[in-house]
């Protein structure tokens, strides 16, 4: 949806939230996962520690639309969280509305960003290649414009010295290197406004 | 990062620093939407506190999207930031049309188009205006609220109570409480009443407008003294360094009578701009003329001369919408804007006198558009 998207101006940054994404979440991007372990077969990318989340969840995707899904066994209607990414790829301005799913029974502390193979900003091309002691990020920019950018970003760049801005990488990196639960991935925010921020359970 | 701005952004956030609304005018194109904008990135960004931006800076087009943001060097805007301490920083914009109402400026009452059983038919709307101040009366917080096109709408109606309220002295205490000159308005709360409401000392008002368009709406003495002007003139120096024809590259003396290098033409189109000008300012007035942006678009240094004609041609054809526009039904105004009264014999325009009905008549003979082939021929016969 090239256009009339946000300028790509520099602009200050409100707030990031960011999660590791494994080879399991690169199969969803590209339609090719069934594992049970990153979540079946749906195309979704999931935010463990919902409830942690959820204020900042709902700051980056703003809009609730009610919607009817199917949970244990009935129908019902389910609030669901909508908001826009944008992106620039090579110079063009483009964006999407994107919707996050709050945790279902079946899996009471996991939100999820759905249908990631649909979106055009998850280009499979454009992740990094995962490594040891590289890991990958998806990281949400939330711009003090209300604009959500995601991008996916590498442990290495972060120690590479003045390649980002050092609060930034200090925020990723203790998180990276944090400790936690062997079957955890890296997740947490930063708000930059409030100063509040979030990282595996700390 | 904060280096790159210019002395006209440095000069507009002074101003805002002192007098809290500042207003920019000037003919059309000579920049102030890029002025405006400019103020914006530099307000949000602020000053390093210490050694870095106040708040991280995202940018899509850097090889990571939140790179270091760069302490400003420069002292000019070290004393010319408005609120430095602030680090909450916001811009809001918003731009003034025939149609905008207090309501969609401050706060008010519209339909309630979502409306679900037991809710009220109408619901309170918070404009930008209200939305700004509320963000400036939060921690730390600090806002900018930038009107474009302010004089294409009816701005003192949109401002209404609020009017009195923008002014320096007319705002509530750094601490946030009133003082004696406290000015309170009255806007429709989200509870639904009126409520008094006053202005925080944070909030900075830049408005832009362009005081010669026909379509505007005037503004009174008593609304334009509560700003700051800042006036933007065209300038040929602007003009010479986007060509590149300054310095050692510039061009003096006489133009030759063909072009052989894409800086005869720049150097010619600068000339016929500057003449033009000066007749619009005597002919009209010197809000009506024509800045240096008509000139710019399209065209940069490094271009060819067949470049720099067809560059050159699809500006003119601009400018001369633009003195059309502004000699509207004064034909010999036209022409002698265009130096087409009895110009030189190369002059691809020529006014001519004719009859009608036994009355004189005037008719600008030629081409209805330059083109790139004619353009050199009519820029040196017009300047």
């Amino acid at each position: 949806m090239p256009g009339s998207s946000a300028a790509t101006s520099p602009t200050g940054v409100a707030r990031i939230l960011y999660k590791e994404i494994v080879p399991g979440d690169l199969r969803k991007i590209v339609a090719e996962s069934n594992d049970s372990d990153t979540g079946g077969g749906a195309r979704d990318f999931r935010f463990g520690e919902f409830g942690k989340l959820e204020a900042i969840i709902r700051k980056m995707f703003p809009h609730t639309v009610r919607e009817k899904r199917r949970r244990e066994g009935r129908n019902v209607e389910v609030d669901i969280f909508r908001g826009t990414f944008h992106w620039n790829f090579d110079g063009v301005d483009e964006h999407k509305d994107v919707d996050f799913e709050p945790p279902t029974s079946a899996r009471p502390s996991e939100g999820r960003i759905t249908r990631v193979h649909e979106q055009p900003c998850f280009a499979p091309n454009r992740i990094p290649k995962f490594g040891e002691g590289n890991k990958v990020l998806l990281l949400l920019v939330q711009r003090n414009d209300g604009t959500v950018w995601p991008h996916f970003i590498e442990e290495r760049s972060l120690t590479n010295p003045g390649a980002w801005d050092p609060r930034v990488a200090k925020e990723l990196l203790d998180c990276i290197r944090g400790e936690r639960a062997v079957n955890k991935v890296v997740i947490g925010y930063r708000d930059f406004t409030s100063g509040e921020g979030y990282c595996n359970d700390k | 990062m904060t280096n790159e701005f210019t002395k006209d952004c440095i000069e507009v956030l002074e101003r805002l620093r002192a007098a809290k609304n500042v207003l920019v005018s000037g003919p059309p194109g000579t920049g102030k939407s890029r002025l405006i904008g400019e103020v914006g990135k530099a307000f949000e960004i602020g000053l390093p506190a210490p050694g870095v931006a106040a708040m991280p800076i995202h940018n899509p087009k850097a090889k990571v999207p939140i790179p270091p943001a760069a302490a400003p060097s420069d002292p000019a805007l070290v004393k010319a930031m408005p609120c430095p301490g602030k680090t909450v920083r916001k811009v809001f914009r918003t731009v003034f049309h025939q149609n905008s109402k207090h309501r969609d400026f401050v706060t008010g009452m519209i339909p309630n188009t979502q409306r679900k059983a037991g809710e009220p038919d109408f619901v309170i709307i918070e404009g930008a205006l209200f939305k700004a101040s509320e963000h400036a009366k939060s921690r730390n917080g600090a806002s900018l609220l930038i009107i474009d096109e302010i004089n294409r709408g009816p701005a003192v109606q949109v401002f209404g109570g609020a009017i009195v309220a923008i002014e320096a002295d007319k705002r509530l205490g750094s601490d946030g409480t009133p003082t004696s000159e406290t000015q309170f308005f009255d806007v429709l709360s989200r509870s639904g009443n009126l409520d008094s409401y006053a202005l925080p000392e944070d909030l900075y008002i830049l408005a832009a407008m362009n005081q010669a368009d026909a379509s505007v709406e005037p503004l009174d003495v008593a609304f334009l003294r509560r700003w700051e002007p800042y006036v933007l003139d065209p300038s040929s120096e602007v003009l010479r360094t986007h060509f590149g024809i300054n310095g050692s590259n510039a061009v003096s003396g006489a133009l030759p009578e063909i072009a052989t290098e894409a800086k005869h033409v720049f150097e010619a189109s600068v000339r016929a701009w500057e003449k033009v000008n000066r007749r619009v300012s005597l002919g009209r007035g010197p809000e009506f003329q024509i800045g240096h942006g008509v000139l710019m678009s399209g065209i940069s240094g490094g271009m060819t001369k067949d470049a720099a004609l067809q560059a050159s041609a699809n500006s003119w054809a601009k400018l001369r919408a633009h003195v059309q526009e502004v000699f509207f039904g004064d034909l010999r105004g036209i022409a002698a804007t265009l130096n087409a009264i009895d110009g030189p014999s190369f002059h691809p325009l020529q006014l001519v006198e004719t009859s009608f009905a036994d009355d004189i008549r005037y008719e600008l003979m030629g081409p209805s558009r330059i083109g790139p082939d004619r353009i050199y021929d009519a820029l040196r016969a017009i300047g």
